[in-house]
């Protein structure tokens, strides 16, 4: 065997053993809506993957009714003291790795408890016995099954955890039922300093209470105005700082008194903002200079060359003695 | 369906494989321009190489930014950080760069080797081609997962130099120009 192909053989030998030093996404891939495993493109091989040590129980109620909110609250125990972070949490509707998010099977993710409304969220800091919520808004009458999920890192390879499966009914919704209508989105985030105004779309109610606390604090009321003719306006509480605050609605009318999930509104700085046309603007005339500019240096250095050829050429030509021809 | 995010880490994977491909042997070539290198039939194929790989990188590259622009969202809430910024900038200037490098060695011909100058600007414009799309890379590292191969450098990927509206137009315009004079004159040699 040659040399060279010694060499290659070296350096492939090499680049094959260095693959493990590596580890997948170690910063996390941040919230989204994702199938278990991310569909498998991290950590496509199962056999590279360890088994977390953490405990994971979901507490949500057993029935609840079509097109109600309901809370998915998510406990995790037994986190080991060395742990990656951030941690990743999933609630699926099962452990396929494909179309297996709560959407996948008709339930609506109304806030989750970083402000947003994805199925799949990334924490910091997190210790054993701390719980995280989905607040989902139930499908169509029905037995469903969920799932959650931790992803962590960890002596250079991704832990992996599951819960067992859990079961929730969705029943027909009683007549006169106070409750909210199934149009309803509520505001799950916000700047700092901005006072938070909405409808309360609800049904089959003629009084509405809305209470709202900071970090799970104590519950204060808002300010509801209106009635069940006109509708009825919410008004939240202005945040001076980035905070987290959680509200909930208690729907009184012919039926039975109904009291709504705890809903989350992450309050943040400012966003970053910019002009959109002119970063755009700018792009195209970024490529159109560097491409000119390539395309007239070698054409400015191609004439200075070829008129020194053409110089080169007349001065090895003999001048033409004798005056004319 | 596969969604923007997904199709934006195979087109940037091809992108960023065929640039950095191109990148190297456009390093090469800088070698032999300088004479450190002196092996003919490498030297005639790192040319081929280097122009087909930026090619094709030029080809996924149209791609890889539109599913970037998809996957950030760009379209429904405007750009969310000074990260994506830059990172559109870096990857239009790569293009522009890549652009004007294989326009170059289509009009010129081979003998853009011939001479030291022209060949260091082709290997140069070349190697910075592929620089700029590292480093879009990096910035697409550092946005998506905290951290990049390149942090190591401290690059101000959260600073933003926006021009006015009229100096991009000029900017625009000379580069337009620029290029139609470099397209006809060597057109016309």
């Amino acid at each position: 065997m040659s040399l060279i192909r010694i060499k290659a053989t070296l350096v492939l030998c090499i680049l094959l053993l260095s693959t493990n030093l590596g580890a997948a996404e170690p910063g996390g891939v941040a919230d989204g809506t994702f199938d278990m495993q991310c569909g498998g493109a991290c950590h496509g091989d199962s056999d590279q993957n360890a088994t977390s040590s953490a405990s994971l129980t979901l507490l949500t109620e057993s029935n609840i009714y079509a097109g109600q909110a309901t809370t998915f609250t998510l406990q995790v125990d037994q986190l080991t003291t060395s742990i990656y972070e951030p941690i990743g949490l999933f609630l699926l509707s099962d452990t396929t790795g494909y179309r297996d998010t709560p959407q996948d099977i008709g339930w609506q993710i109304l806030s989750d408890s970083n402000g947003a409304v994805n199925n799949y969220i990334e924490i910091s800091g997190f210790t054993n016995g701390d719980t995280i919520e989905w607040v989902l808004r139930a499908p169509e009458v029905g037995n469903y099954t969920f799932f959650a999920s931790i992803h962590h890192g960890g002596n250079g390879v991704p832990h992996f955890g599951i819960s067992q499966a859990y079961s929730v009914e969705v029943l027909p919704i009683p007549d006169n039922l106070p409750r909210l209508s199934t149009d309803f989105m509520p505001v799950v985030s916000r700047q700092v300093g901005q006072q938070t105004n909405f409808q309360l779309l609800v049904e089959d109610t003629d009084n509405v209470t809305v209470e709202w606390r900071l970090d799970g604090g104590i519950a204060n009321q808002a300010n509801v105005t209106g009635d069940s003719v006109n509708g009825f306006m919410v008004e939240l509480p202005t945040a001076n700082q980035p905070s987290t605050m959680q509200w909930r609605a208690i729907l009184d009318g012919e039926g039975p008194q109904q009291t709504t999930p705890w809903f989350t509104l992450v309050s943040n700085e400012q966003g970053f903002s910019i002009d959109t046309t002119a970063v755009y603007l700018q792009a195209i005339s970024v490529l159109l200079f560097f491409a000119g500019l390539t395309v007239l240096l070698q054409t400015r250095n191609k004439t200075t060359s070829n008129a020194k050829a053409e110089k080169t050429f007349d001065e090895i030509q003999p001048p033409v003695q004798g005056g004319e021809l | 369906m596969v969604s923007a995010g997904t199709l934006h880490v195979v087109t940037t994977e091809l992108v960023v494989g065929t640039f950095a491909l191109a990148g190297l042997c456009f390093g090469l070539k800088l070698l032999y321009g300088f004479k450190i290198l002196s092996n003919d039939k490498a030297n005639d194929a790192l040319d081929s190489i280097a122009h087909g790989a930026l090619l094709f990188g030029l080809l996924s590259l149209p791609f890889a930014i539109l599913s970037g622009i998809n996957s950030a969202n760009v379209n429904d809430g405007g750009f969310m950080s000074a990260i994506l910024v830059n990172k559109l900038w870096l990857s239009f200037a790569g293009f522009g760069l890549a652009i004007g490098v294989l326009v170059s060695r289509w009009k010129v011909g081979s003998s853009i080797w011939a001479e030291t100058k022209t060949s260091l600007i082709q290997s140069s414009f070349g190697m910075a081609a592929c620089g700029a799309i590292l480093l879009t890379a990096s910035a697409g590292g550092r946005f998506a997962r905290g951290e990049s191969l390149l942090d190591m450098l401290h690059l101000p990927y959260d600073l933003i130099l926006l021009m006015p509206i009229w100096l991009s137009v000029l900017l625009l315009l000379s580069g337009l120009t620029n290029l139609v004079i470099g397209i006809r004159a060597n057109s016309s040699q």
